[in-house]
């Protein structure tokens, strides 16, 4: 049995909408990473399906990309949480308002 | 395979590498500069092959990689900016004890820049825009002690992860609709398709793009981020993210819009249209309020991104070439403000405010000078080249028969004369009586050499603009087939 490629999509918008509720409504920075890393997901679950409805390798070199780009920022993200909550011991991105206007 | 091709980038990725790992070493204090040096070199070098190899424009990694007239005048772009960035990195207290990660994460973010505009796929094209924000999220975070730079870090990372998820969705989309990644067939097929508006995924798809892209170059909706992050990165820094940064995403809007899907024209010029003109509409207002001469800059690159994305909007080489000319004007504006901004800032604390530079131009005639033109061009003062790089992108828009985008843009840019102007007055009113304690710096020779350099090219770009143009026009015909 084959996946068609509707299911796909409608995986994958659920997962952007998802990610999109989450970075919406969440506050905690780590949350928030986690909930961007779902939208890149949902974008190489879209990459994959397409690569398979066009039998075109080029859509999985794409999704694999999309994951070492995605843990490069994730690890750079942890970095800055970590020297944020050194720093102030405490962890709220709407309480990160030195700057305003 | 064409290796060739790729010299400008070889040389810019060894340079980042090389300046790295100079800086893993204590260095006798007459070798402390030598990451700059480095990195002074590897432009100068990377500079040289780009004119040399300007009139042979090639293709190489199966048409990854293109060095069009188009991308070689973009990276051009980016590597005066970065070689900018550089000088006026000189004594910046940022980089202090770690100068050879500051140096070498500036010259991988010019490398990112480059990869993006020399880009022929769209796979190459997305690793150029994470190699570059990925760079600059780092660098706006240097300085982990102090608490303004962090939060710009990590403010810019998660606004920036966000575009880049929407960015992989419309890529995505993009791909699936052509089944390819390869630019040009994407164009192929998009104009064998017709109008796309049968399509809804096809206009998705452009849709998401041009927003990711747009965050990029600060443009609306995706603005908001750009004034936090520009007052609380290091301001060379921030001058490299509102001049590289911008040219690299505007080569990548050419790249996607004008060139690549020039068959579908009729369902993305409203779209960009509208982004450009509420850029232009926003940016300038926001910039009215502000006391902060750097969160000025940054609303004023918000409009500025708008009158960018005007000569993307028209969709013609006409466009695309008065894009580039103003896009070379707008380097030359912006690195003068910022250098005279990083100057004041050493001086005194809060040196960012308006109030800091009264009588500034009294104190140091030449900097009020260079400050003067450099606002009075962003305002589109005739005749300098500000103005002859709007008027430009005005005439692009009323050939394409979008009328309204140009009288927004000139109603804009009425707006703008406001701040600017409040801006070079205060330059020249006489100084109050203040019990600020402030330094008095021996001006770093690379600062005052970019601000001078910028100012007489403010000037220059419109004297002789002619050959420039010229330059400009080879570029936007190379863009299109």
């Amino acid at each position: 049995m084959t996946v068609p490629m509707s299911a796909y999509l409608v995986l994958s918008i659920v997962l952007l909408g998802l990610g999109m509720l989450g970075v919406m409504r969440r506050r905690n920075p780590l949350l928030l990473l986690l909930s961007i890393e779902l939208m890149l997901n949902a974008g190489n679950i879209l990459l994959i399906g397409f690569s398979r409805q066009w039998d075109d390798p080029a859509g999985q070199i794409f999704a694999l990309v999309v994951m070492v780009v995605a843990a490069a920022e994730v690890v750079i993200g942890l970095g800055l949480v970590v020297a944020v909550f050194r720093s102030r011991m405490n962890l709220d991105v709407d309480e990160m308002s030195s700057m305003k206007g | 395979m064409n290796v060739v091709v790729g010299i400008p980038l070889y040389v810019m990725s060894a340079a980042a590498l090389l300046a790295i790992v100079s800086g893993a070493f204590t260095l006798p204090r007459d070798l402390r500069r030598l990451p700059e040096w480095i990195g002074l070199l590897g432009v100068g070098i990377s500079l040289l092959t780009l004119i040399a190899m300007w009139d042979r424009p090639q293709s190489g990694f199966e048409g990854e990689i293109r060095l069009t007239q188009m991308s070689m005048l973009m990276s051009g772009i980016i590597l005066v900016a970065t070689l900018a960035t550089i000088a006026l990195s000189w004594g910046e207290p940022a980089g202090a004890g770690r100068r050879g990660e500051y140096i070498g994460l500036i010259l991988a973010a010019a490398t990112g820049m480059m990869l993006t505009v020399t880009a022929g796929d769209l796979i190459v094209m997305f690793i150029g825009i994470e190699l570059l924000s990925v760079s600059l999220y780092i660098l706006c975070a240097i300085e982990v002690t102090r608490e303004r730079s962090l939060e710009s870090g990590l403010k810019y990372l998660m606004t920036g992860a966000i575009g880049t998820a929407i960015l992989i969705y419309g890529f995505a989309l993009l791909y699936g609709m052509t089944g390819s990644t390869s630019l040009n067939v994407i164009g192929e097929r998009l104009a064998e398709a017709g109008p796309l508006t049968s399509q809804p995924l096809l206009v998705a798809a452009m849709a998401l793009v041009a927003v990711a892209l747009g965050f990029k170059a600060s443009a609306v909706p995706f603005h908001m981020w750009t004034p936090d992050v520009y007052e609380g990165a290091p301001t060379p820094i921030t001058t490299f993210m509102s001049t590289g940064t911008k040219a690299a995403a505007m080569g990548a809007f050419l790249l996607v819009f004008t060139g690549a899907a020039q068959g579908a024209i009729a369902d993305w010029r409203v779209l960009i249209g509208a982004i450009s003109a509420a850029s232009m509409v926003v940016g300038n207002i926001g910039a009215l309020r502000q006391t902060s001469v750097k969160r000025m800059l940054a609303w004023s690159s918000v409009a500025q991104a708008g009158y960018l994305l005007m000569g993307v909007a028209v969709g013609t080489a006409f466009g695309a070439e008065a894009l580039v000319y103003y896009l070379i004007a707008y380097l030359a504006m912006t690195l003068v403000a910022f250098a005279i901004v990083i100057l004041r800032e050493r001086e005194v604390e809060d040196g960012d405010q308006i109030e800091a530079f009264t009588g500034y131009g009294r104190r140091r005639p030449w900097a009020g000078v260079v400050m003067t033109l450099a606002m009075l061009s962003l305002a589109g003062f005739p005749p300098l080249a500000g103005f002859i790089g709007k008027f430009m992108l005005f005439s692009a828009a009323i050939d394409s028969d979008m009328l309204w985008l140009a009288i927004v843009g000139a109603l804009a840019s009425a707006v703008s004369l406001v701040y600017y102007l409040r801006v070079s007055i205060v330059m020249w009113s006489p100084a109050p009586v203040r019990n600020v304690p402030e330094r008095t710096l021996r001006v770093p020779r690379p600062v005052a050499a970019v601000a001078v350099t910028g100012g007489v090219a403010i000037i220059a770009l419109a004297i002789w603009a002619q050959p420039v143009i010229d330059l400009c026009r080879d570029a936007g015909a190379s863009l299109l087939p």
